[in-house]
């Protein structure tokens, strides 16, 4: 039986991910660091749009600027290189995803929060899928050569996979996990089967009926989890 | 598509000049990554003009669709060499070709990444991708319907998530230490027999 799913929050992909002070709404004139946060985020948006159409390669900061509605150099003032503007690009496109996850896991434990974590997965996708495309057109433009995005990446990996085996680990210990399985294993095919099937998705999304696609993950998971 | 000059088809000459273009264009994005890499620096590795380069291909771009095209199909081919076995042995034959190294190195596979993310928004390649997905997922499909043991639900479900996991577990070996080939080879086939729904134990 399918469980109902509740999302936290939706948002236009125009809005999202923002910032505090692009959330605040009051009619007073910003500080200097709020308009910075603000003019930051308008670059962020604007590079994913651009990436997410012509690739990371072909996008350049002058590009960004003008898109955002800033002058040409502005990009180039604030983080020195295009290299260094994708590395925060990316922190800030991590930060939108670690903020999902949290609306959707919040004091939530064991099977129960790793399933939510698979609702927030399916809805990050689904609400956000240009900043997805966006980032890992970066990450796979990136990951053929030694360089920061790939370590970044690495490491957000981690993060992941550390997640998926707490709330493992956490479930074997409650009850809600069936004693036996192989936290680490399962994190790491659990990752892995992300990736891949965001890939998937991002260069066909015909293909890929994501609803059903997930509906049928989550069966499997239940499968492989529950006692 | 690929630009062809209309003689390449029965010039033994204009295909030998377009596989050392080839040669030339992966020895040089291997060496300086794709973004790096100049046609000049193609036609230099392949040592002939940059104007004769582009008699038989428009660009550096035409050059990375034709390889990709070019290193799918390879792959393919060899993947469809597996039908005549045994299940289980194809199982193998396909853990052994994308796990266990002998085939491809690192920067190779690394190259390929680098297309796979071009692959997504560039219309060329994203078909070539989208081909090799859909003919890689059925063959899947077939070998999920071939492998003892109860399939859950459709094959084509099933070929879906192990399609998954297996481009997934390939570009973690890339970029992830933790996730050596042995292991990640090892959880392909375990995933691939749990997924055909034999019990297999912890």
């Amino acid at each position: 039986m399918a469980r109902t799913r509740q999302k936290p929050h939706r948002a236009s992909e125009s809005e999202k991910p923002a910032t505090a002070a692009e959330q605040g709404g009051k009619r007073r004139r910003l500080t200097q660091a709020e308009r910075t946060a603000l003019s930051d985020t308008r670059m962020f948006n604007a590079a994913m749009m651009l990436i997410s159409d012509n690739g990371a390669n072909r996008t350049t900061l002058k590009d960004i600027c003008e898109q955002a509605g800033y002058s040409r150099g502005l990009a180039n003032y604030r983080f020195g290189s295009k290299e260094v503007f994708l590395q925060e690009l990316l922190r800030h496109f991590n930060r939108a995803w670690v903020d999902q996850l949290k609306a959707y896991t919040d004091g939530r434990t064991g099977l129960d929060a790793f399933l939510r974590a698979v609702d927030a997965l399916e809805n990050f996708l689904t609400e956000y899928h240009r900043y997805m495309r966006g980032g890992y057109i970066i990450w796979y433009e990136s990951i053929g050569g030694d360089n920061e995005v790939r370590r970044q990446l690495k490491r957000n990996h981690e993060a992941y996979r550390r997640d998926v085996e707490r709330w493992l680990e956490q479930g074997v210990k409650e009850g809600s996990v069936r004693t036996g399985v192989d936290a680490s294993n399962f994190a790491t095919l659990y990752c892995s089967f992300v990736f891949g099937t965001i890939y998937q998705w991002l260069v066909n999304p015909e293909a890929i009926d994501l609803a059903a696609f997930f509906e049928y993950f989550r069966e499997l998971i239940r499968g492989q989890l529950e006692p | 598509m690929t630009q062809r000059p209309a003689s390449a088809g029965s010039n033994s000459r204009s295909d030998e000049r377009q596989r050392r273009i080839l040669k030339a264009f992966h020895d040089c994005v291997i060496e300086q990554s794709y973004s790096n890499t100049t046609l000049a620096d193609i036609a230099r590795a392949a040592d002939m003009a940059p104007s004769h380069l582009l008699y038989y291909f428009r660009g550096k771009d035409a050059i990375l669709v034709r390889y990709f095209e070019d290193v799918a199909t390879r792959i393919l081919d060899r993947i469809a060499a597996f039908k005549p076995e045994p299940p289980e042995r194809q199982l193998e034959l396909l853990g052994e070709l994308f796990f266990a190294g002998k085939t491809v190195t690192q920067s190779e596979i690394g190259l390929m990444h680098e297309c796979f993310g071009i692959a997504a928004h560039d219309e060329r390649m994203r078909r070539i991708k989208c081909d090799f997905d859909a003919q890689s997922k059925a063959y899947l499909s077939y070998l999920f319907e071939q492998l003892p043991g109860r399939t859950r639900g459709d094959t084509r479900d099933t070929a879906e998530v192990a399609y998954a996991v297996l481009f997934g577990l390939r570009t973690a070996v890339f970029f992830d230490d933790d996730v050596d080939l042995p292991r990640a080879l090892a959880l392909f086939k375990r995933t691939m027999i749990e997924l055909s729904g034999e019990t297999q134990g912890d």
